[in-house]
C-alpha cells in the first residue's frame, strides 16, 4: 500500500510533459570547463609543471618554447609555464577576495538603502554617486598610490572601486522587493528588520548578484593584471600573470613569447568567467537569453 | 528643458564635493606629513613650517578641507613636486591629447559597433552573426594592455607600417591648417592607440546593439510596420533602431568616461602625451599634487558626461520629457 501511495505522488500523468530542466548553455559549460582547468592549476600546481616558479636559469634566459621550457622561459630564465600556473594562485585569490568583499559591502549597504529609505537612502546612494564619479582605474590607482603597491593594497583598491555596482543593483531590487506580500507577512508575523532583509529580501534578489559576481571575477583579473603592469599591483618575485606581460612587453622583439602566453592566459580567464556569468544570467534571466 | 539642465547641474555639486573630499583624503591617508607628501623632501625647516601654515595643514582636518575646497574653486590645484608647474598647467597641456585618443576611440567604437551589431542581428544564427559575437566577446575579454603589445608587436616591430611611440601634430589642428603631411603623420600615430581603447568598447556596443534591436524586433509594433508591407530595410531603420538607441546611448556616455580611465593605460603603452600617462608618472613619482588634481578633473569629466548622456536621452527618444 504505501508503496502504492509513494508511486501516485511521485509519478507523472502520462499526458503531462516532463517539465524541461534549465541547463547552462553549451557557451556556458566551456567557460566553466575552461575555468576548472585554471582553478585546478592554482590549487594543484604539480598537476601542470614540476618546475619550480623561483628557479632562475641565466644561461637559458628568454628561451622560447622547448621541450624542457614548454613556454620558454622569462627575462631570468625563470620557467614561464610555472611562473603561469603559480601565478594564477594571486590573480584568482585576488579577484576572490575583492569581489567577495566588494559584495560584502555593496549588498549590506543597498539592502540597508532600499529597505530603510530615507536617511540611510540619500546618505548611502551619494556615496555610490561619488564613488561612480571616477574612472575606476584612475580611483584604484590613486588608492595605490597612497597606500604602497602590493597585493592587500590591490585588494582594498578593488574593493573600494566595485563595491558601487553592488550597492546600485541592490538597492533598485530591495526597492520593489520591500513592498510585496511576503515581506508584510514575515512583519506580521514578528520578525525583525534584520532577518527580514537577510532571510526573506536577499535569497529573492540573489541573482543579479551572482550573475554580476560572476563577471565581476572577470573583471577584477583583468584589473590586477592591469595595475600589475602599470608597476602598482602585485611586486616580484611573486608570480604575477600582469607582471610577468609587463616584463615580456620589454622583450617584444627577443621574446614575443613571453607577453604573448602570459596575455593568453589572462584573457582565457576572463573570457571563462564572461562565458560563465553570460550562461548564469540566461539561466536565472530568461529577459536576457540570446535570441 | 534647461530646468532640467540646471537641476542636474546643481544635483553634480554635491557630487563633486564628495570627490573633492575622496581627493583631499587621498594626502590624509598618505603615511607621514602631508606637507612633505606635497612639497617633496628637499623642503625641510622654516620653510616646511611657513608651507604647513599657508596650506591650513596646522589647523583642524574640516577647516583643511574647506581651504582645500575654497583654492580649488579659484583654480589653485598646487603645483607639481617632479614637473616644478601648476597642475592646472599642466592638466592643461594634456588634456587635448587625451581628449582627442578618447574621442577617437569613441567614434571608432559608434561607427564600427553599431553597424557590426546590425548586421549581426539581421543575419540572427548565421554565420556572420556567430563569428561577429565570438570576436566580440574576444574584445570583452581582452586586456586592453595585452591588445596594445600584440598591436606594436604586429604593425609596428614586425611590418613597420605604423608608428609605435608618441603622438604626432594635434590632428584639429593639423587639418585645420590644411597641411596633408600633418593630418597623414597626425593619423598614423593616433590609429594604434585609438584602436586599442576602441576594442573593449567596440566589443561591447556590438553585442548590445544587437541584443537590443532582437527585443524590438520582437515588438508589436514592428510586426504592424511588416504587416503593412515595409521593406525591412524601413523596419530596421525607421522604426526599430531608432528605439533601439536608448540602452545604446547610455553605454555610449558611459564608455567616453570608460574611454577617459582607459587611456591611463594606452597612454602608457603607448607615450601617448596625455593626462593618463602624466598620472600614471606622478603615482610612480609620488607627486601628489598632481594626482589630486587629476583625479578632480576626470572625475568632473566624467559627471558632465553623464549629464550630457542624459539630456541626449530626450534626442533619441521623445517620450521622454524634461521636468
Amino acid at each position: 500500500m504505501d508503496s502504492l501511495t509513494h508511486a501516485s505522488v511521485t509519478s507523472r500523468p502520462a499526458n503531462r510533459p516532463r517539465a524541461k530542466r534549465r541547463r547552462l548553455t553549451l557557451s556556458a559549460r566551456a567557460g566553466a570547463s575552461l575555468l576548472a582547468v585554471i582553478v585546478l592549476a592554482a590549487v594543484a600546481p604539480v598537476l601542470f609543471t614540476r618546475a619550480n616558479p623561483e628557479q632562475v636559469d641565466i644561461v637559458a634566459r628568454l628561451a622560447p618554447p622547448s621541450r624542457g621550457h614548454p613556454l620558454g622561459t622569462d627575462n631570468i630564465g625563470r620557467d614561464l609555464l610555472a611562473r603561469l600556473v603559480y601565478g594564477s594562485r594571486v590573480s584568482l585569490l585576488v579577484a576572490l577576495i575583492s569581489v567577495g568583499g566588494a559584495v560584502l559591502i555593496g549588498v549590506t549597504l543597498g539592502l540597508l538603502a532600499g529597505y530603510y529609505g530615507r536617511w540611510a537612502e540619500a546618505g548611502i546612494m551619494r556615496g555610490v554617486d561619488v564613488f561612480l564619479a571616477f574612472p575606476a582605474i584612475l580611483l584604484a590607482l590613486a588608492l595605490i598610490a597612497v597606500l604602497g603597491a602590493g597585493v592587500p593594497s590591490v585588494i582594498i583598491a578593488l574593493v573600494l572601486v566595485f563595491w558601487t555596482q553592488y550597492a546600485r543593483v541592490v538597492h533598485g531590487a530591495t526597492l520593489a522587493e520591500r513592498e510585496k506580500d511576503y515581506v508584510e507577512a514575515a512583519r506580521a508575523i514578528g520578525a525583525g528588520d534584520g532577518r527580514i532583509l537577510v532571510r526573506h529580501i536577499l535569497p529573492n534578489i540573489i541573482s543579479p548578484i551572482i550573475i554580476l559576481a560572476t563577471l565581476g571575477m572577470g573583471t577584477a583579473v583583468v584589473a590586477e593584471s592591469t595595475l600589475s603592469f602599470l608597476g602598482m599591483g602585485v611586486q616580484p618575485p611573486t608570480p604575477s600573470w600582469g607582471w610577468t606581460l609587463a616584463f615580456g612587453t620589454r622583450y617584444l622583439r627577443d621574446a614575443p613569447h613571453i607577453a604573448t602566453f602570459s596575455g593568453l592566459v589572462i584573457m582565457a580567464t576572463v573570457l571563462g568567467f564572461n562565458l560563465l556569468g553570460d550562461g548564469i544570467r540566461d539561466l536565472l534571466d530568461p529577459k536576457f537569453r540570446v535570441q | 528643458m534647461l530646468r532640467y539642465l540646471a537641476r542636474r547641474l546643481l544635483l553634480l555639486v554635491p557630487v563633486i564635493l564628495g570627490a573633492a573630499l575622496i581627493a583631499f583624503a587621498l594626502l590624509l591617508l598618505i603615511p607621514g606629513d602631508p606637507a612633505i607628501a606635497l612639497l617633496g623632501q628637499e623642503v625641510s625647516g622654516p620653510e616646511l613650517a611657513r608651507f604647513r601654515h599657508i596650506l591650513g595643514l596646522d589647523r583642524p582636518i574640516p577647516v583643511q578641507f574647506g581651504l582645500y575646497v575654497w583654492r580649488i574653486v579659484q583654480g589653485d590645484f598646487g603645483r607639481s613636486i617632479t614637473l616644478h608647474a601648476p597642475v592646472l598647467r599642466l592638466i592643461r597641456s594634456t588634456l587635448p591629447a587625451t581628449l582627442e585618443l578618447a574621442i577617437a576611440s569613441l567614434l571608432l567604437s559608434i561607427s564600427v559597433g553599431i553597424p557590426l551589431g546590425l548586421l549581426a542581428a539581421r543575419r540572427r544564427g548565421g554565420v556572420l552573426d556567430t563569428g561577429t559575437m565570438l570576436l566580440a566577446q574576444l574584445g570583452v575579454s581582452m586586456p586592453v594592455f595585452w591588445l596594445g603589445v600584440l598591436l606594436i608587436l604586429l604593425f609596428a616591430v614586425k611590418l613597420d607600417w605604423l608608428p609605435s611611440f608618441g603622438r604626432g601634430p594635434a590632428l584639429l589642428g593639423a587639418v585645420a591648417s590644411g597641411n596633408l603631411a600633418n593630418v597623414l603623420d597626425s593619423l598614423q600615430h593616433l590609429i594604434l592607440p585609438a584602436f586599442t581603447l576602441a576594442a573593449f568598447n567596440l566589443a561591447l556596443l556590438t553585442r548590445l546593439t544587437r541584443w537590443a534591436l532582437l527585443e524590438v524586433l520582437e515588438e508589436d509594433y514592428v510586426r504592424t510596420a511588416r504587416a503593412k508591407g515595409q521593406t525591412e530595410r524601413a523596419v530596421i531603420y525607421r522604426h526599430a533602431l531608432r528605439n533601439a538607441l536608448l540602452p545604446i546611448i547610455t553605454i555610449i556616455g558611459l564608455q567616453f568616461g570608460n574611454a577617459l580611465g582607459g587611456a591611463i593605460v594606452t597612454e602608457t603603452i603607448y607615450g601617448w602625451p596625455g593626462m593618463g600617462r602624466l598620472v600614471v608618472q606622478a603615482i610612480g613619482q609620488r607627486d601628489f599634487p598632481v594626482v589630486q588634481g587629476a583625479v578632480l578633473i576626470l572625475a568632473l569629466l566624467f559627471s558632465l558626461v553623464n549629464v550630457a548622456v542624459d539630456l541626449a536621452y530626450g534626442l533619441a527618444d521623445p517620450r521622454i520629457r524634461y521636468e
